[in-house]
């Protein structure tokens, strides 16, 4: 498996976790190790092989579509690391 | 004998007798936790006030003569990957420290309306993802039976508050082995239900779609009272299960295995494991055959493929429920630089080393710079895995095996590799992968004096017959009745 440095920081960066160069280097050995022990579910014959559907038992019925009562703003702000009246504060994406 | 030292079922006795109020009892266990906390480090958060409050109000509702049912003023507490509004919930990580939910999670609204006293929230490794709880972002959790070991994971906190006799009672979650593993540590018994008989709203996903909450208790009874209380179809789980939920409870009276049919999968005993474990599971079906119940060898023959088909699914599905963790809503925000920043910031500062690990294989499992299929693989493989269970259960009413290959290990010690980490809880994925209900029962002891449990397995939705054969496991054997020596 040939996973290079280039790969390993292309998936930390659609992971959004920023790594030390020495964190790449052990998250791509990490990885490349990982990916062989996968490599046995590709010698499995899944021909005509459904995926498994852990809700099977569910049956997941609609529900009524009434409006019900949501969060109070104040509760739901109420752990934002930041806020600004009643939204939460981000740093400025728009010049 | 103190208070502590009671059963849940006992303890429910005698509050409905008079004999104890609830105020007393949640004392004792906020006595017993002051006391041999330091050593233990179950809890992430004990809540004296709000556990006497709620033990005076159940006290009240008994002098009114409305008690609310068996659990009404019983201590017990939750793992902290589940909501508690008004009560600190981390997930044992520190990207959610000091988060407060404004919600509870459905099963701790369960236990509160059915009059259980919550204490507290219990250890476990980082968003559930460990098998020895030293993966916690703020301490380990110790082993009741022995100080210098871990008491598994990664519900370990839920597992030793029961074991080491601070509560009567625990609710964990189980993704790959999470209640069984721990509760076969800690020599109590551990319900991990099928797949959909318990509601996760509220519970803190790792892998939704092997995630299931689930109880501890001393014994049968006690985790069949609380799963009584717990399961149930809830609106807000969309993956949740019709259907009425039977009564346990009422079924373990005088129960008995005579002219069950229990498999024993062949591959679940193989060499590596420690003979002192196996010994006492080989000991322990032979128990049940004896007590009446028929014991065939089974197959399942795509065991090999456990490991690989459960690491695949379940990392997938983490990094794309722990990407809601972004420094904006709620916990932890590190707020240099642009919003990507703080996003990538955030999260190289709050989740541990293993938590990123699993994110960043989840991510590549996912992303096009996977060149292999895995992930699709990995549910269809699934199919098969559950297929194996189909054929068994086809002439077996239960299946019987070890829940782990070894006793517990001790804190600090090195594993070689991540696989070789994965490979001490092959025993109890299959459960999982294939939406089982599955249990751990105390059934014996290392010469070291370590616990060891039985793992059965069942047709889903028939927690029943585990419980049954628990309850007459447990009438015949005296395992669950031993207490750890003194902790304090």
């Amino acid at each position: 498996m040939a996973l290079t440095r280039a790969d390993v920081e292309q998936v930390a960066r659609l992971a959004a976790l920023s790594l030390s160069e020495q964190e790449l280097e052990a998250q791509r050995e990490r990885l490349a190790s990982l990916a062989t022990h996968f490599d046995a579910l590709l010698e499995v014959d899944v021909e005509g092989v459904p995926p498994f559907d852990p809700a099977a038992v569910a049956q997941t019925p609609l529900r009524a579509d009434v409006v019900g009562a949501s969060l109070p703003l104040d509760e739901a702000l109420a752990s934002a690391p930041a806020k600004e009246g009643p939204f939460f504060s981000v740093p400025r994406i728009l010049e | 004998m103190s208070v502590t030292d009671l059963n849940l079922q006992a303890l429910s006795g005698r509050l409905a007798a008079g004999e104890i109020s609830s105020v007393e009892a949640t004392q004792a266990c906020l006595d017993r936790i002051r006391a041999t906390e330091p050593k233990l480090g179950a809890f992430l958060h004990v809540d004296e006030v709000g556990a006497l409050a709620a033990a005076r109000a159940a006290d009240e509702r008994r002098a009114r003569g409305a008690p609310r049912g068996p659990l009404d003023g019983v201590p017990v507490g939750v793992k902290d990957n589940l909501c508690t509004q008004g009560v600190p919930t981390t997930a044992a990580s520190k990207i959610l420290e000091g988060y407060v939910p404004p919600f509870d999670a459905t099963t701790v609204r369960k236990l509160k309306e059915a009059g259980a006293v919550i204490v507290g929230k219990l250890n476990l490794d980082e968003f559930a993802m460990g098998f020895s709880t030293e993966a916690s972002a703020y301490h380990p959790t110790r082993n009741p039976w022995d100080l210098e070991r871990s008491p598994g994971g990664s519900s370990g906190g839920s597992a030793a508050a029961v074991a080491g006799r601070q509560l009567f009672g625990t609710l964990g979650t189980d993704t790959g082995g999470s209640i069984r593993q721990p509760a076969s540590m800690t020599g109590i018994v551990g319900i991990k239900p099928t797949y959909g008989r318990v509601s996760r709203y509220g519970a803190i996903a790792y892998g939704s779609s092997l995630d299931q909450v689930g109880t501890f208790g001393r014994t049968v009874e006690d985790a069949a009272l609380l799963l009584q209380a717990v399961a149930g179809h809830d609106p807000l789980d969309a993956t949740s299960a019709q259907g009425e939920v039977p009564d346990w409870v009422g079924m373990l009276e005088g129960a008995s295995v005579r002219g069950m049919r229990l498999g024993v999968p062949k591959e679940y005993f193989v060499p590596g494991a420690d003979p002192e474990v196996e010994a006492a599971v080989r000991a322990a079906i032979a128990k049940l055959e004896e007590l009446g119940a028929e014991v065939v060898e089974i197959s399942l023959p795509h065991t090999r493929l456990l490991v690989p088909t459960y690491y695949v699914i379940a990392q997938a599905e983490a990094s794309s429920n722990l990407s809601r963790f972004d420094g904006i809503r709620y916990g932890l925000s590190v707020r240099e630089g642009g919003l990507e920043r703080l996003y990538a910031q955030t999260r190289a500062a709050g989740f541990g080393r293993e938590v990123q690990s699993r994110i960043l294989t989840g991510t590549y499992l996912l992303s096009s710079t996977c060149e292999a299929p895995y992930y699709e693989r990995a549910r269809r493989v699934r199919t098969l895995i559950r297929r194996d269970f189909d054929r068994a259960f086809e002439t077996v009413d239960a299946v019987v095996a070890p829940v782990a290959p070894r006793a517990a290990k001790k804190i600090g010690e090195p594993l070689a590799d991540p696989l070789e980490a994965y490979l001490s809880d092959v025993y109890t994925l299959a459960c999982n992968l294939a939406g089982l209900p599955g249990m751990s029962v105390p059934c014996g002891f290392t010469s070291a004096g370590l616990p060891v449990g039985l793992q059965v397995l069942g047709r889903p939705m028939e927690e029943g017959t585990l419980l049954r054969l628990g309850a007459a496991y447990q009438g015949a054997t005296d395992w669950h009745e031993r207490a750890p020596k003194e902790v304090a």
